[in-house]
């Protein structure tokens, strides 16, 4: 061990003290941030909640329909509630921690600003369907853009801060926020990149099961780098700087961070298990999510029994209350995790309200806490205040813990009740519950218990909303004066990487060779199950051996675009899987080759509604008309919300050109004169509905009305095989 | 900043196990404090390493199992499953039907009624509550796409669907009681009057 490490007077001789200040005004704004979105996600969280529980809530408003305000609601608390919390927190204790100032002003003030743009924009084109139809990854192109623009802003000015330093070594919050920048920035590019077709649609560059296997290798390590690990980083901060406690293990956080780092990026797979995705990239998806279990649980550990000899804070200080609980929620969520990856359990829980109680064990529990804890530790030092209403912060702690409780176990019993209900054969082999809208309406009533939930949630919020405005009135006059701190400069490195006697200290000493590491790290998981399938391009040959697949004409691909702007995969998979109840109930399993010219991928990761993979011809084109109009008509019971507007809105004929256009150069085989031709071919495809719809007794239809496009594209899903198939499961 | 890193230095000062011990518990890392933290050296506890090596071993061991020594596919599985269901179905509800089993179901008023019940629950939303067609054809008039009239067509019909037309096949939703007791009451519907009669589709079939 080396001991010439800064710290306090002892070395005030080897080098010259210097005084500077930190930069807490960035740290206030992102802090204020974090609470304004924070309110904004969950009441659209709740919003979409009492959706479930009351299908007429904002019944016949496009921008206010479930599909188009779920993604807000998730990009809120992703990105706008969580990652404002994380910036706050890295800013201020980055600072701290490498005692130095943020390196820029000016880069830290457009990362601010350039995020709260972002977010903006995604408030403002999620509600008009303005997607790219991949979960968490909905924003369009341009935004796309600004995101990576601003991510490598907040990267650089962390990596710079990091390189003025003045503490040599860096603390493991730093490891955890180095790895966050470099894997959520390589994640996000990845995932994104798409061809625009106009200012406000793009289609993906990877198709069908490539796209599938990048949505959820960035999906999951969104989870994993962007909800995980900047928040371990925070937990590594404000636990010990709250109970005033050593870090229980030096040795655990090196081997737990870098096993997460290793171990997170192959388990994206997870959430394709039973699909047409191949076995092997299935089952090693899986067999790294069990591994991670412990891993996860090593930064639980060392987070919790930091509190050795202050566990009285736990009765005592309501802001290490809120972390702890943070923290146990952590470890309660990384059990469920690698539970819910195992083959079997996901065939009970995939597509159920099971996976939103593990997300919101996390979300609500884990992030939402550990925010909670930090702001309120936060504020009396950020802006000088009397202290928070003690009280106050016990009994938000106590509504949120309630909240998540009531809103978790009523989500599992929904998602265990529906799953069993999916799987429900009798002795004849017949379904017991053949009709979906059976399992439904069983768990509307944990649909209100949830919202419930929801709504305990957020008034605790609501109430640290008051808390910390009060506060704030209370804030000294000279809150803005910078805080100045004095610390010596540690003297240049004199170790070299490669020289006898490594330890991972000297590693800390070299930040950019552990940044280098930790890329290394997630590259390996990544190159392994992403580049066969990416670079499979000439992959209609190779992966799916010469299958005859249809493409979709013009028209269809209008529709299909319809289907993606409406949110339908939210709650409607296509994605029938190798499991013997869901080929009972929706006919032969998905092959990989069905969706081959899909951009983007729509399998779905729920089903709110029943599975669409072999919906076509399965009701005939009236039918569909009648059901988007109202689904009522059709299905009595059904909780879909309606969509009038498809029956009168129209379809944008002339962009087909150059959409088909777009998708002739990602690959779709498309004919010039399909390019060329699309406007005709899509209006002499739709003029064949149109006669069909009026044979049938519809009234008042135009071929260039939205619901034709649309029932178009539904009408081919299943029958993108050329050859005849056998439908039903005999 | 700085009370709060001497309140923490105090803390430890106080705290008799952390000095000049070199192993054991609660030994802080020498030179490890940033912003007051300090970082203890405690091994990993035994249980959570043991479940670490675990937790690889078995991913070794059923990686290796289902993708490098030949265990059975998902697909395979999944064939194995389908063979007995459908040997489930096929025992339980064997295909077609005895017209004279029908006519009695005709004759039967209690039969008859759940074949109502049937109609209304599976049917209605196409054929409209009373019969007379409305995104499927009419079921009272004269004219026939595929049932042509008859009891064993029609039942035809409803246990396999017409599945380019978007007519379900019912076999494996319905039990074989209900089947026959639909059938028996759509027969009845002839010449029933209806709200709103669907204009005819298909042939006239006279009898």
């Amino acid at each position: 061990m080396n001991n010439q490490q800064s710290s306090g007077a002892n070395t005030g001789s080897q080098n010259q003290v210097e005084s500077f200040q930190y930069d807490d005004d960035i740290v206030r704004k992102f802090t204020l941030a974090t609470l304004t979105w924070g309110l904004v996600a969950m009441l659209a969280g709740l919003y979409i909640a009492l959706q479930l529980a009351y299908f007429k809530l904002g019944q016949n408003l496009p921008w206010l329909s479930f599909g188009r305000i779920r993604p807000l609601h998730t990009n809120a608390a992703i990105f706008a509630f969580a990652g404002n919390a994380i910036f706050a927190g890295i800013y201020y204790s980055t600072q701290r921690l490498l005692r130095t100032r943020l390196w820029s002003d000016a880069v830290s003030r457009f990362h601010f600003w350039g995020w709260q743009t972002i977010i903006v924009s995604a408030a403002l084109t999620l509600p008009f369907g303005i997607t790219q139809g991949k979960e968490y990854a909905e924003l369009e192109w341009p935004i796309d853009i600004l995101i990576a623009v601003v991510w490598v802003a907040f990267g650089l000015n962390l990596l710079q801060t990091i390189r003025i330093r003045r503490e040599k070594h860096i603390y493991v919050a730093i490891w955890f926020y180095i790895a966050t920048f470099i894997t959520v920035a390589v994640l996000h590019i990845v995932n994104s990149l798409a061809i625009p077709v106009t200012f406000f649609k793009s289609y993906e560059i990877y198709a069908g099961v490539t796209d599938a296997l990048v949505q959820w290798w960035y999906g999951h390590n969104a989870v994993a780098f962007f909800l995980t690990t900047p928040f371990l980083g925070l937990m590594y901060y404000f636990i010990p700087k709250a109970v005033n406690r050593p870090v229980y293990s030096y040795r655990l956080s090196v081997i737990h961070f870098w096993t997460l780092v290793f171990i997170y990026i192959w388990a994206g797979p997870h959430h394709l298990l039973n699909t047409a995705l191949p076995d092997w990239a299935q089952t090693v998806g899986m067999v790294f999510s069990v591994m991670l279990w412990i891993p996860s649980w090593g930064g639980m550990i060392n987070g919790i029994l930091t509190l050795r000899g202050a566990w009285d804070k736990l009765r005592t200080d309501p802001p290490t209350k809120f972390l702890v609980a943070a923290t146990t929620f952590y470890g309660m969520a990384t059990f469920e995790g690698p539970l819910l990856a195992i083959k079997s359990v996901s065939a009970l829980a995939h597509y159920t309200d099971w996976i939103i109680a593990h997300v919101h064990a996390g979300a609500l529990g884990w992030n939402g806490l550990l925010s909670f804890g930090m702001i309120y530790y936060l504020v009396p030092r950020l802006w000088k205040t009397k202290p928070l209403n003690v009280s106050w912060m016990n009994i938000h702690f106590w509504t949120a813990t309630v909240g998540i409780l009531i809103y978790t176990i009523s989500m599992w019993a929904a998602g265990i009740t529906q799953g069993l209900m999916w799987m429900g054969m009798d002795s004849a082999g017949k379904l017991l519950y053949p009709d979906f809208v059976q399992t439904v309406i069983r768990i509307v009533p944990l649909y209100w218990v949830r919202a419930f939930g929801g709504l305990l949630y957020l008034s605790g919020f609501v109430l640290m909303l008051v808390n910390v405005y009060q506060a704030i009135q209370t804030a000294s006059a000279d809150y803005t004066n910078e805080v100045t701190d004095r610390y010596p400069r540690f003297k240049a490195l004199t170790e070299k990487l490669f020289s006898p006697g490594f330890t991972h200290e000297r590693l800390e000493a070299m930040p950019m060779v552990l940044a280098g590491l930790a890329l290394v790290g997630i590259l390996i998981g990544t190159a392994v199950e992403i580049v066969p399938f990416v670079t499979a391009n000439s992959y209609s040959e190779s992966i799916y051996q010469g299958a005859k697949v249809k493409h979709y004409t013009p028209l269809e691909q209008a529709g299909r675009d319809i289907y993606v702007r409406e949110g339908c995969y939210l709650c409607h998979s296509q994605m029938i899987r190798k499991l013997d109840f869901d080929v009972v109930r929706y006919g032969p399993e998905s092959k990989m080759e069905e969706s081959m010219w899909d951009h983007p991928f729509q399998w779905g990761s729920k089903r709110i509604g029943p599975d669409l993979a072999r919906e076509g011809g399965k009701f005939p084109n009236l039918w569909h008309y009648r059901h988007m109009n109202n689904p009522r008509d059709l299905t009595a019971q059904s909780i879909m919300p309606s969509y009038p507007w498809l029956l009168s809105d129209k379809t944008d004929f002339e962009v087909l050109s150059k959409k088909i256009s777009v998708l002739k150069t990602l690959g779709v085989p498309y004919s010039d004169d399909d390019v060329s031709n699309a406007v005709a071919l899509a209006h002499a495809q739709a003029k064949i509905i149109v006669d069909d719809l009026k044979a049938n007794g519809a009234t008042m239809v135009d071929e260039d009305r939205e619901i034709v496009a649309l029932i178009a594209y539904l009408q081919l899903l299943g029958k993108q095989i050329e050859a005849p198939q056998k439908v039903g499961a005999r | 900043m700085s009370d709060i890193k001497s309140d923490n230095k105090r803390d430890n000062k106080g705290d008799s196990k952390n000095t000049g011990q070199t192993s054991g518990l609660d030994v802080l890392m020498p030179g490890h404090e940033y912003d007051g933290i300090q970082e203890f050296n405690n091994p990993a506890p035994f249980w959570w390493q043991l479940f670490f090596y675990l937790s690889i071993a078995f991913g070794v061991g059923y990686f290796a199992y289902y993708q490098l020594m030949g265990g059975p596919t998902l697909k395979e599985e999944l064939t194995v499953k389908l063979e007995k269901i459908e040997a489930l179905q096929v025992k339980s509800h064997p295909k077609g039907a005895d017209e004279s089993v029908l006519m009695a179901v005709m004759a039967d008023p209690a039969k008859m009624a759940v074949g109502q019940k049937v109609f209304g629950e599976k049917c209605a939303a196409c054929h409209a509550p009373d019969g007379g067609g409305l995104v499927g054809p009419n079921l009272t008039d004269n004219y026939w796409i595929h049932g042509q009239g008859k009891l064993l067509t029609i039942y035809e019909v409803v246990e396999d669907g017409v599945l380019d037309k978007g007519m379900p096949a019912w076999r494996n939703i319905l039990a074989e009681d209900e089947i026959l007791d639909v059938v028996g009451y759509v027969k009845s519907l002839k010449g029933k009057p209806v709200a709103t009669a669907k204009p005819p589709q298909g042939d006239l079939v006279s009898e």
